[in-house]
């Protein structure tokens, strides 16, 4: 399946609004020095080549404690630029109707059969990213 | 804590939905690999990998240590966007030489 293929199913719909920033939760084991690895920014082989975000909608701290309340650690929200990753052939699809979990889009590495060419991508991803929002440092 | 033993700790779910625990076969494959240069950052990846990754001028080196006694290294030019790749056996002996010198290849 490509991405154009993903963004017809049923329900999907691409996201062509180049301003929004999508949310991405980063653990605290992908931040080495601080900033994310690419790692973090790389969908795994169970995730089919489907980066997950939640919609910008949804706010940054909201994601992060939805993330949490899920029963999965995260250092924090960080940003994908919905223009910076269609620059990278990265397409953006809403898909929250389709996986199921509101506000949930997919920045689709699907149309890059290389390894190396999703490395490459997720390392622009992660250089571009800024954290939006990350939790008060316990006392 | 060592970073083997923070790695080992990692649980499936630690890295979110889906991901899973460093798997034993890349455990023991870093063990073998003995002390990491400072250079080199070790990080968890949500296919049960470690990626080694350091950045040497203006190419980025990457060597992922896989389930299966599996090698991806891949070298990135940040300038040029110039890729090399490739995938094999996991092999100390390779990926020394690639830690070391940038390159898999013996000539």
């Amino acid at each position: 399946m490509n991405s154009a293929e993903y963004a017809a199913i049923e329900g999907n719909s691409s996201i062509t609004g180049r301003d929004e920033d999508l949310l991405r939760q980063v653990p605290e084991d992908q931040r080495p020095a601080g900033k994310p690895s690419k790692q973090a920014f790389l969908p795994s082989t169970k995730d089919g080549g489907l980066l997950s975000t939640r919609r910008a909608a949804m706010g940054e701290r909201q994601a992060y404690d939805d993330h949490v309340a899920g029963g999965w650690s995260t250092s924090g929200t960080w940003h994908v630029n919905v223009g910076h990753a269609i620059d990278l052939d990265l397409p953006c699809i809403d898909d929250a109707a389709h996986v199921g979990v509101p506000h949930h889009a997919s920045v689709s590495f699907l149309d890059h059969e290389s390894r190396g060419q999703r490395e490459q991508r997720a390392r622009k991803l992660a250089r571009a990213s800024r954290c939006l929002y990350e939790p008060p440092a316990e006392q | 804590m060592s970073k083997l033993d923070a790695l080992s700790a990692i649980r499936a779910g630690d890295l979110g939905p889906n991901s899973e625990a460093i798997s034993p076969d890349v455990l023991d494959d870093l063990r073998s690999l003995g002390r990491l240069s400072g250079f080199v950052q070790a990080v968890p990846t949500a296919d049960g990998a470690v990626a080694l990754e350091w950045q040497y001028g203006r190419v980025e080196y990457t060597a992922k240590i896989e389930p299966g006694h599996r090698l991806f290294m891949c070298t990135d030019d940040t300038v040029t966007d110039e890729l090399e790749e490739t995938e094999t056996d996991f092999d100390v002996s390779l990926l020394t030489r690639f830690v070391e010198s940038g390159r898999w290849a013996s000539s």
